[in-house]
């Protein structure tokens, strides 16, 4: 009966999401409060209803209700119940779901937390998140219902995916749905402030909340999904270009433009028709994602069942929203006035400069990830894009860009001072300089670019220090002083540097672990001992053992430096009972300078095992840095700037703003 | 019943929150341009604490002033519909429109759940199934039962035997091979138990008696040398083998033995008449391996013809035939990837019939799914390097 009414509560939900649509909607054309206060409830009763739908789905998978036909697929009793509970998203119905459900998260948040929102747009905005509810909602129902019964059911499932049962299943997908679904509050905005051809600074406000939220979603989403590529498919390869890794990655970068354009518009009312137009694009590339995990164009781990039927309406929804989106700004545009002017030379100079970049390098992903797929289905030629087309198009455009990273703050609105900026960042360069030095001492013989890499790291990184600490005025004041001044500063001036420097550990990351790895592919035999980049690894030899759902082998290596003991790895290879598929759990012993990564191979008929050892020196920077930008985000969102302020209604007399 | 009413109340709070606001009579809103204009003014003091912090200079901090005031000038000068404090537009639309969404949704609701929902079907959690009666499971729920039981207890070899010739019932058959195994080496070795493994061994490769089911099959000949069952399935692997003259022989020993009212003497008829047609090199219709096999089990998929039935094809038949073998394992090896065999096979089946492009791409692609094995690459390595000097 829990399954029944939660698919019933599924129904009400789309239901209610149309409501949503049109009777606001209806209201703000006719000046009507009461119809566009409809919204709100509306908004909540979504959520609860999904949650509800969301926890029926989550309870038939924990109690192993194989009746529900999603549950017999994607499930199987012997499997830990953390992967029950984390397999309602390992497939495609179950994710959809989830996907909706943070739809109407992301709905309600706006409806209780957007109080401060002129009535009409609120309502336009709930009802164009609405519409994509409906949408989605429709997908499921009509093509991908999780709710299906089976009779007489099967006495145990089909099992999930192995390499899916892993504890980033719990984290890396809601994350990454979260900034997905995220963007789609901008593109509401977006769409609301073009039905009420009126975009301006406030507008720019409201909106870079919601859109910073889900880029801090979406950067540790992503950043998850590659650290755990990184340990599960046993090469130690963090970032593969594949096309639906650059879906993901897409969204990113033109959120990050967004972003950036969207504080040129708070602050300076320009910029305003291009951010429009790439809040609607930002959900476009969020929506193109969805598209290609779904519609079996392609195969991966990601790709779920291929089914042409919901490929075609998933791309009705894409061209409908993106299509839709694109005309309505395309009638609008033209009304929307123009705001502030600047020199090229300025704060908003450099976030144009930020902007082109940023949507450029979107766009060469957008080819690289296209240009095969298209090619295959016109001429059914197979061809490979991979990280060598990358590295020539996408690299080049972030040059210039890390490069500039630390400019931008220190120029002012308006007009900057190019000359200025250039004198306060030179102990920055001093320390970039510095760190090329270092890097060719420490890595004689090794790859001649690579310690330019790492100094632009290191540069982005000391730039974003050193704003820090001219805006605390460290050197003319003494440390007392300073900290107070540090302590002062708003938490988006953090948010803004901590962010930066997350970059710079990124960089830092990939060039490191790119150009420095090391790798020994090898036969061992017990009592064998092979030395990886310093570390002495000795193989104590294998021995079967079993797990809930799966029989596996676990290898021994003893690691030694310089004599001493440092640790013992431990990898495995598994054969998982349902479905009957082998996964390597590589060994990773980390320290600050790097990984050893040891991953356990076939058994040889010769006696002995295929080993394979790798050092990544720095790769955790990569995720590290990721860490970071979330933080910073996390510090950003803090700011009381971004909750808007005075809490007013039309009738009481706006109370003053006290400073925090 | 029960599940109706929850649906009734479902829908009803549902409706009740969603149109209350509707005959509220005090609606108060906020007119956009109060919003818009409460934005600025927080602009305004951010400005200043920004300049009291020495976060900008004083010049910079006045022309910022200047440019907020002037869009609060601008804003307040647009127009702007008033809200909240107007008059009601119509308060009879309101609730029209409220009456219509108060039928719709509970109709549209109930009338999609009986498209797609399944009320009669109650939930059925595992745990209460392993509870319910024998009378009451289904095959699949007794097979569940069993099977948890042997988990537990894999050394209760009567519970194999039990349930291995259930496998074979419902086509499981590796499954029934490694049951009827266990069954044999748990219970002692009998007849049964071998010829059992040999048949789902059999089946389970899709008819082909493979080297372990031949072992299997002779060693039940040792433990009861009449059981024709045996005889025929080593016959039939010696047809399979290509050597025809000596299945032909082999069935027409059998055949002079048999009882006169065995009922499987008109499938080995015909078996030794197909077989003296294809010897006598006119063509007959190939057929299934297994056909003729006196056993009650279900045949075998026709999926793997033997050699010799291919042999005595007609050349563009032949042809047909391994294109479309090639074919299905290319496919079959699409959506499993980790079958070194399979690749390997594949990879050599292109180098002999020459196509040159798919067999770049089969080693690419079996690479790719050996990416991270590092002996399954070399033998790929090693065979690339042998066909590449074949051709």
């Amino acid at each position: 009966m829990i399954t029944e009414l939660g698919h019933f509560a599924l129904i009400l939900a789309v239901l209610v999401a149309a409501v949503q649509m049109v009777v606001p909607a209806l209201g703000a054309y006719q000046r009507d409060a009461r119809l566009m206060s409809v919204a709100e409830p509306a908004a909540l009763s979504q959520l609860t209803l999904l949650t509800f739908a969301f926890l029926a789905l989550m309870h038939a998978y924990v109690t192993s209700d194989f009746s529900v036909a999603n549950v017999a697929t994607n499930s199987h009793s012997t499997k830990p119940l953390l992967y029950k509970i984390s397999g309602v998203w390992g497939n495609h119905e179950g994710s959809m779901l989830l996907w909706v459900l943070i739809l109407a998260i992301f709905g309600a948040a706006v409806a209780l937390f957007g109080r401060n929102l002129p009535a009409t747009l609120r309502a336009n905005v709930l009802s164009v998140q609405a519409s994509i509810a409906v949408a989605f909602g429709l997908f499921i129902l009509l093509t991908s219902n999780p709710f299906v019964r089976l009779e007489p059911a099967p006495f145990d499932g089909r099992g999930l995916n192995p390499i899916l049962q892993d504890p980033a299943l719990s984290f890396h997908p809601p994350f990454l749905y979260m900034g997905y679904v995220g963007f789609s509050m901008a593109f509401s905005f977006a769409i609301a402030a073009l039905i009420e051809g009126r975009t301006d600074a406030a507008w720019a406000r409201w909106v870079r909340p919601w859109t910073l939220l889900a880029w801090m979603c979406l950067t540790i989403g992503i950043a998850m999904g590659s650290w755990w590529a990184y340990y599960e498919l046993g090469w130690g390869g963090w970032w593969f270009w594949d096309p639906v890794e650059n879906a993901s990655f897409m969204p990113w970068l033109a959120g990050t433009a967004l972003l950036h354009s969207a504080l040129v518009m708070e602050k300076r009312d320009a910029l305003k028709v291009w951010t429009v137009l790439l809040a609607i694009l930002t959900f476009s590339m969020s929506l193109m994602g969805t598209f290609l995990v779904r519609s079996g164009v392609l195969s991966s781990v990601h790709a779920f069942a291929v089914d042409p039927q919901r490929g075609v309406f998933v791309l009705a929804i894409m061209v409908l929203f993106t299509g839709g989106g694109l005309a309505l700004f395309a009638y609008r545009a033209r009304e929307l006035r123009q705001g502030g002017i600047f020199a090229p030379i300025s704060r908003e100079g450099a976030l144009v400069l930020n902007n082109i970049l940023l949507t450029t390098a979107c766009a060469t992903v957008l080819v690289g990830t296209l240009y095969p797929l298209a090619l295959e289905s016109l001429t059914g030629e197979k061809i490979s894009v991979g990280a060598p087309y990358f590295n020539m198009t996408f690299g080049p455009l972030m040059l210039p860009l890390l490069l500039a990273m630390p400019f931008g703050p220190y120029l002012a609105w308006k007009r900057g001072d190019v000359y200025a900026a250039a004198q306060r960042l030179f102990v920055a360069a001093l320390v970039a300089i510095a760190a090329i030095a270092v890097t060719f001492a420490v890595t004689k013989p090794g790859p001649w670019l690579a310690p330019f890499g790492i100094a632009i790291g290191v540069w982005v990184m000391a730039g974003a220090i050193s704003e820090l600490l001219f805006r605390a005025k460290a050197g003319n004041a003494n440390l007392e002083e300073v900290l107070r001044r540090l302590r002062n500063l708003p938490r988006s001036v953090f948010g803004t540097a901590l962010a930066h420097f997350g970059v710079g550990m990124m960089v830092i990351g990939i060039i490191a672990t790119s150009a420095y790895q090391t790798e020994r592919v090898l036969l061992m035999k017990v009592g064998d001992t092979v030395d990886v980049a310093g570390y002495a690894l000795t193989f104590n030899g294998a021995k079967a053992g079993q797990g809930p759902n799966y029989k596996e082998q676990i290898g021994s290596f003893t690691v030694q430096r310089d004599g001493a003991p440092v640790t013992t790895l431990q990898p495995e290879k598994r054969l998982y009972d349902a479905p009957p598929q082998p996964t390597t759990e590589a060994g990773i012993y980390n320290a600050w300078t790097g990984d050893l990564y040891v991953v356990l191979g076939d058994e040889q008929t010769s006696g002995g095992w295929a080993v394979r050892a790798y050092f990544h020196p720095f790769v955790r920077f990569i995720w590290l840095g990721a860490l970071v930008m979330f933080i910073a985000g996390a510090v950003s969102l803090s700011d009381r700037r971004l909750r808007v302020g005075a809490p007013q209604r039309a009738r009481r007399s706006p109370a003053a703003v006290p400073a925090e | 019943m029960l599940l109706w009413v929850g649906f009734a109340l479902m829908t009803a709070a549902v409706m009740a929150a969603l149109l209350r606001p509707l005959w509220r009579t005090d609606a108060d809103a906020l007119a956009p341009a109060e919003a818009d204009l409460a934005v600025y003014r927080d602009q305004l003091t951010e400005i200043d604490s920004d300049r009291e912090r020495g976060l900008i200079a004083d010049a910079e901090a006045v022309s910022a002033k200047t440019e907020v005031a002037r869009r609060m000038l601008d804003r307040a000068a647009s127009p702007d519909h008033a809200t909240g404090s107007a008059p009601a537009p119509s308060a009879s639309r309101t609730q029209w429109i409220a009456r219509v969404a108060a039928a719709l949704v509970p109709i549209a609701a109930v009338g999609t759940y009986l498209v797609v929902g399944s009320p009669t079907t109650p939930d059925a959690p595992l745990e209460a199934r392993r509870n319910t009666s024998p009378e009451n499971s289904t095959v699949a729920d007794l097979i569940g039962k069993v099977e948890a039981r042997l988990a537990a207890q894999p050394d209760d070899g009567q519970g194999w035997a039990v349930i291995a010739p259930v496998y074979m019932r419902v086509n499981r058959f590796a499954d029934a091979a490694n049951a009827f195994s266990r069954a044999n080496a748990l219970l002692g070795e009998k007849p049964a138990y071998v010829m059992g493994f040999a048949e789902a061994t059999m089946l389970d490769n899709d008819g082909v008696v493979t080297e372990t089911a031949r072992k299997a099959f002779r060693r039940v000949l040792e433990l009861e040398p009449n059981r024709i069952e045996a005889a025929f399935a080593l016959s039939l692997a010696k047809e399979q083998d290509g050597d025809l003259a000596g299945a032909l022989a082999d069935y027409r020993g059998m055949l002079a033995k048999a009882p006169a009212e065995a009922a499987w003497k008109p499938a080995l008829q015909n078996r030794i008449k197909g077989l003296d047609d294809r010897l006598a090199g006119r063509t007959p219709a190939p057929e299934p391996p297994a056909a003729g096999a006196p056993q009650t089990a279900p045949a075998p998929q026709a999926g793997a013809p033997n050699a010799a039935d291919v042999a005595a094809m007609k050349p563009e038949d032949q042809a047909r035939m391994i294109e479309g073998m090639v074919q299905r394992l290319a496919e079959r090896l699409k959506t499993n990837g980790k079958d070194l065999p399979g690749w390997l096979q594949l990879i050599r089946a292109y180098a002999v019939l020459g196509r040159t492009s798919d067999l770049e791409t089969a080693l690419a692609d079996a690479r790719r799914n050996f990416a991270d094995d590092a002996t399954a690459l070399g033998e790929i390595d090693a065979l690339q390097k042998s066909v590449k000097q074949g051709s």
